[in-house]
């Protein structure tokens, strides 16, 4: 029964062992402990999406994981994302349609964003929403977003059927 | 906002998550998926002394076939359950219904056995372990016992669990055969969305219907059977007919008791029901449909 506990995780390819509190939520380990901030904390109840971060390859919501939990796994951020070009197309397709404008949505959305483009069901506009629906925006009313993700969804696409 | 204070302690094995539950002089919580709990603890409409982390407990894990059953642990991630082949095959109306189980994020963390113990009246798997009547297997200090679906779900966050019982693995006959229909309907304000109202249906008869369950979920405190409707349905010869569908529809927005909530009151939840009881009949299919 522990107040305190030693987690050790790889964090964007670096493994960081330290002492925190059990109550220590996974997304305020990131950004206080780790001192990444790109991931954001919006609801704390798992609704908002800001918090979405990879842990050992599946997105999940940041805020509703302990650091605790996250002991033994390999965790990813948008800005290790970023750094190895994994996030490269929708980025360039967000700045195309002026798919962020304050940001606070955007790293959680493109990390969804990913999934819903590597899972290929990014077939029309309205399973790009449904897909999404768990990221909310509150600046740009969503339809410039859809826009970035259907283009990447399809140029993807078009590279599948050339193969 | 934070959760308020706690300890912790990640379980080695299913006895050790036992002791510490049943341990008199610390107030303990399991948590697995932690997509509820979290949630609660964080905005402070729960609280614990102590949470006994499950995530490491392999026993409870896994969806395999034993016979003509198929057993999903009870750590089963949501996203485990639509990914699995096994499911889609044997039990159509859970890998229907677990696409509607919030975003892809939460099911790939959120969990069967916190699903069924939570009891969220509006939640889609219990519903479903009720129309397939699963047995829900729980394990405490005095051994295994078996619940079925039917009586485990009490009212609003109530199950049939004693202090100090775990779930341990759920156990459900194989329902892909040709002689097995179901269908599954739900509405949300927006995807993702716990139910405003919704039906899971599950039949057996290939030419006729031998046997029905329909239960409707949020729409009450527990998911509620409709047993006039689903005595209405039984002899119906298949596909349903238009008026057939109403008329067991209307059985069934009959006999339920509604109760209303902050979504939408008691006589739009019978409304939505008796919509929605016509729909899923109307598509009323095997696997191959």
């Amino acid at each position: 029964m522990e107040k305190q506990r030693t987690v050790t995780l790889t964090i964007n390819d670096e493994k960081i062992t330290e002492d925190v509190d059990v109550r220590l939520n996974l997304v305020d380990f990131i950004r206080q402990n780790v001192g990444l901030t790109g991931s954001h904390v919006g609801c704390e109840h798992g609704v908002c999406g800001a918090c979405t971060l990879l842990v050992n390859g599946e997105i999940v919501r940041g805020c509703l994981m302990l650091a605790v939990q996250a002991d033994n796994c390999v965790v990813e951020t948008i800005e290790g994302l970023s750094d190895a070009g994994k996030l490269q197309d929708l980025q360039s397709a967000f700045l195309k349609h002026n798919a962020a404008q304050c940001g606070f949505c955007s790293p959680g959305m493109l990390l969804t964003a990913r999934e819903l483009v590597k899972s290929g069901s990014a077939t029309n506009r309205k399973a790009i929403r449904e897909y999404i629906s768990g990221n909310y925006c509150r600046c740009t009313g969503y339809q410039a977003i859809v826009d970035a993700i259907e283009e990447v969804a399809q140029s993807s696409a078009t590279e599948e059927d050339a193969r | 906002m934070k959760a308020p204070d706690f300890s912790y302690t990640r379980a080695k094995s299913l006895d050790e998550a036992i002791t510490l539950l049943n341990a008199t002089d610390v107030d303990s919580s399991l948590i697995a998926g932690g997509q509820s709990l979290m949630a609660m603890l964080n905005l402070r409409i729960a609280s614990t002394d102590h949470l006994v982390d499950l995530n490491g407990l392999t026993e409870l894990r896994g969806i395999e076939e034993r016979g003509n059953n198929i057993r999903i642990g009870a750590l089963t991630r949501h996203s485990e359950i639509e990914g699995s082949a096994l499911i889609a095959a044997e039990l159509p109306l859970v890998a229907e219904a677990i696409r509607e189980v919030a975003h892809v994020a939460i099911r790939n963390r959120g969990t069967i056995g916190g699903s069924l113990a939570l009891a969220d009246p509006a939640a889609e798997l219990p519903a479903c372990m009720m129309a397939y009547e699963a047995d829900i297997i729980v394990v405490g200090t005095q051994g295994e016992k078996s619940y079925p679906a039917s009586d485990f779900f009490l009212g609003v966050f109530e199950t049939a669990l004693q202090p100090g019982e775990v779930i341990k693995e759920i156990i459900l006959k194989k329902r892909g055969s040709a002689t097995n229909h179901c269908a599954f309907a739900e509405l949300a304000r927006r995807k993702g969305d716990y139910a405003m109202a919704g039906i899971a249906i599950s039949t057996t008869g290939s030419q006729q219907i031998e046997s029905a369950k329909i239960v409707a979920f949020g729409v009450s405190d527990k998911p509620e059977y409709a047993p006039r409707a689903e005595q209405a349905l039984v002899g119906s010869p298949l596909p349903i007919s238009d008026e057939k569908a109403s008329q067991v529809a209307e059985a069934a927005f009959s006999e339920i008791e509604f109760a209303g909530d902050v979504h939408a009151s008691a006589q739009t939840k019978a409304h939505l029901t008796k919509t929605l009881v016509r729909r899923s009949l109307a598509k009323l299919s095997g696997k191959d449909s």
